[in-house]
């Protein structure tokens, strides 16, 4: 069939005789690349050594003893930074590629045995004492260094959780929506406090080009967050006349995400823009149907509500989309 | 027979292929633009994440407009029987209809959405039927069957990708129901009869793919043939048959032989393995992928089996296996050899500017504590779920 194509496009004159000798040298050569097969089998390794050494540790807790242990993953976590130090491309504020495949599991292993070390010597030592916001704080902070010396953006990821940690909530939408308890007032508070701080991070990593490529990262987490922890909030305070409060917080953040993303040509947070507001908006929009009309057809009006706006949507998205590829 | 203009599809399939050959620089952007101008597509096809929002609105859409109209219809009791639900699905696939014809779209969601829609509203309805019409001894078989029909004539229709998958698995589920109904025969050939099946299925595919006029359908021959694959693998593995056999006679769980289980180790153990050669023999990706991870799979039924090794010294050394395998695949295809390259492929997609691996190592290590013994009950742990989107509707 391919070949076929060629041909008639080169018999019509669109592929020039050059053109059609590289495509054949193509075929002719053509390699078959691994690329991804290795890549998993090589995270799949980390995973897998770094969870059995941590079951192991766990097992033998009594037979080898703690300084033996301690000994082995300060070994493991110190020769993975050696090496990483060795290697590295000189820093810089812009990207930094990393200098092999092998270089960013070395790193990631470095990482996490780092962070059961300090786990470890807080459990068995106390090393911190009864002050847990250090044994989260310290980690934290050097997972940043690490992100941003390194240029690691899966580090930097375990740095914002860890950051959320030190907080006391938890970041990833997976586990916003599993665990999360958004039934007290502090919680939220802290949850939007920290979806802020994300926001922030990401405006300012982009205003002052500090690693410009990390901004996703944080705009990411904090969108979800952020938006998650309002609504929340909204349903918390729904009693309240404050709930109006809570909706314009939500607007606004909403018209600040869309404009960030249209300028960055980002249709994913576009997207999560929309369907987080027009969630919202539904919310609204059955909170005055079910004060207006408590006769008959509010429940059909509501749904009819629920149906126009998302065909709406569905045009916005479109023209949006246009807009973009045209722009 | 397909909705989609052909002569599109035609060009669409050209551009497609000379878009590969101008990324990689093999033709100039000038005979690109040349031939993009040629082969017009009219076709509406959006990036995957403006998809997935049009069918999340889409869904929601159709969602409220079946209940809306189920509402203004509860007096009349028309909805309680099981035509109203295929009534339903028959609007659905006329908004369909309408919709392709209107707009062109081409796997954009909007119709995504309304396909699956309108299928499952269509199927449960003739389901609900089927078990009204109690005929206990072969409902399944007929519900099997239903579904395999109308899944492969919409997958004629609309060539997508997940009604393939459906009316696969329904066809196998259709083979497994019906040998199952050859009573005692029946069941101690069952394994051998799937494998059969799926055998044959996957070379019916295979002969089918390489047919010219199957290039509209290329993605869905793919799925096809991976879900054989599978299930040629799943029909001989120890745990599924052991399982299987346990079910349809009768036993508790505690039974883990089989007659003739030394067919279904070797089948277990040697089929990823199999898969795996074959997918580095022809150079396809396919099959190595399958390979790989029904070889993962084959450990843990082993494993489930017999304890050779305590878990974590399983997990250890595995991990250190795999590090040095693919450390050392990595240094010696560093220069391509035999055809093999560890380079990036040429073609990135556009998943990639969304950073997944960053976020998989995100969602993976995120839940090691740095500190065992960190108050969370700070807080107030506890398990209330549902986080913020509690529904209000």
């Amino acid at each position: 069939m391919e070949p076929e194509i060629y041909n008639k496009l080169h018999a019509e004159g669109y592929i020039s005789d050059s053109s059609l000798e590289k495509i054949r040298q193509k075929h002719l050569h053509q390699l078959f690349s691994v690329h991804w097969e290795l890549k998993t089998l090589l995270y799949l390794g980390v995973m897998l050594l770094s969870g059995g050494l941590g079951i192991l540790v766990y097992k033998n807790i009594d037979t080898i003893g703690h300084q033996a242990i301690l000994a082995f993953i300060a070994l493991v976590c110190i020769g993975c930074f050696a090496y990483c130090f060795k290697h590295k491309h000189p820093f810089s504020w812009g990207k930094v590629k990393s200098p092999n495949t092998g270089f960013d599991y070395i790193l990631l292993l470095g990482s996490i045995s780092m962070v059961t070390f300090v786990g470890y010597l807080q459990f068995q030592y106390q090393v911190f004492g009864l002050n847990y916001g250090m044994a989260t704080f310290i980690p934290m902070l050097a997972l940043f260094f690490i992100a941003y010396y390194f240029d690691h953006l899966g580090i930097l990821s375990m740095a914002i959780a860890s950051l959320a940690l030190w907080m006391g909530v938890s970041v990833t939408p997976k586990k916003l929506l599993a665990y999360g308890t958004f039934n007290n007032k502090e919680i939220i508070f802290t949850y939007v406090l920290f979806g802020a701080m994300l926001l922030v991070a990401a405006y300012l990593t982009q205003r002052f080009d500090i690693k410009k490529h990390f901004k996703f990262s944080y705009h990411h987490y904090g969108v979800h967050v952020a938006f998650i922890s309002l609504l929340a909030g909204y349903f918390e305070y729904y009693d309240s006349p404050y709930y109006i409060l809570w909706m314009a917080v939500i607007f606004a953040l909403a018209v600040y995400v869309y404009r960030d993303a249209y300028k960055e040509k980002s249709f994913y947070f576009i997207l999560l823009t929309i369907l987080y507001s027009y969630f919202a908006s539904c919310c609204l929009m059955f909170r005055v149907m079910y004060f207006m009309a408590n006769s008959t057809g509010g429940a059909e009006l509501l749904f009819l509500g629920f149906i126009l706006s998302a065909i709406g949507l569905i045009f916005l998205i479109i023209n949006i989309n246009k807009k973009l590829k045209a722009a | 027979m397909i909705i989609y203009n052909k002569e599109w599809l035609n060009n669409l399939h050209i551009v497609d292929l000379l878009k590969a050959d101008q990324q990689a620089n093999r033709i100039t952007t000038a005979e690109f633009d040349n031939i993009k101008t040629a082969h017009p597509v009219g076709f509406y096809i959006p990036g995957i994440i403006v998809r997935v929002g049009l069918f999340i609105l889409t869904l929601i859409i159709a969602l409220f407009a079946t209940g809306l109209l189920s509402l203004l219809g509860l007096s009349t009791h028309l909805v309680d029987s099981p035509g109203w639900p295929i009534f339903l699905g028959i609007v659905c696939y006329a908004a369909l209809e309408y919709l392709m014809r209107e707009r062109h779209y081409f796997h954009s969601g909007v119709d995504n959405a309304l396909l699956y829609y309108s299928a499952c509203l269509f199927a449960g309805g003739c389901i609900w039927l089927i078990i009204d019409m109690h005929l206990n001894s072969v409902d399944t078989l007929l519900c099997a069957a239903l579904i395999c029909i109308l899944c492969t004539l919409l997958t004629f229709r609309f060539a997508d990708v997940v009604t393939t998958a459906a009316s696969c698995i329904a066809f196998f589920a259709f083979v497994y129901f019906a040998w199952a109904k050859a009573g005692q025969f029946g069941l101690a050939t069952m394994p051998f009869i799937m494998m059969m099946a799926a055998g044959g299925a996957y070379f019916f595919f295979n002969r089918i793919s390489s047919n010219k006029a199957s290039v509209n359908y290329t993605n869905c021959l793919i799925i096809a043939k991976i879900i054989s694959l599978i299930t040629l693998y799943a029909a001989g593995n120890y745990f599924v048959v052991n399982r299987l056999n346990n079910a349809l006679n009768g036993l508790d769980d505690s039974h883990t032989t089989i007659p003739f289980g030394y067919i279904f180790w070797l089948w277990t153990i040697l089929l990823p393995v199999v898969y795996v050669f074959i997918g580095i023999k022809k150079k396809n990706t396919m099959f190595l992928r399958i390979g790989m991870i029904l070889a993962a799979v084959s450990v843990a039924t082993f494993r489930n089996y017999y304890h050779l090794l305590p878990i974590e010294i399983m997990l250890t050394l595995s991990g250190m296996i795999l590090l040095a395998l693919s450390y050392t695949i990595i240094k010696y295809l560093k220069i391509p050899r035999i055809g093999f390259t560890y380079a990036e492929p040429d073609e990135t997609g556009t998943l990639d500017s969304l950073n997944i691996e960053g976020l998989v190592i995100g969602e993976t290590t995120s839940h090691l504590p740095p500190a065992a013994n960190l108050p969370t009950q700070r807080f107030g742990g506890g398990t209330g779920g549902g986080g913020g989107s509690s529904g209000d509707f």
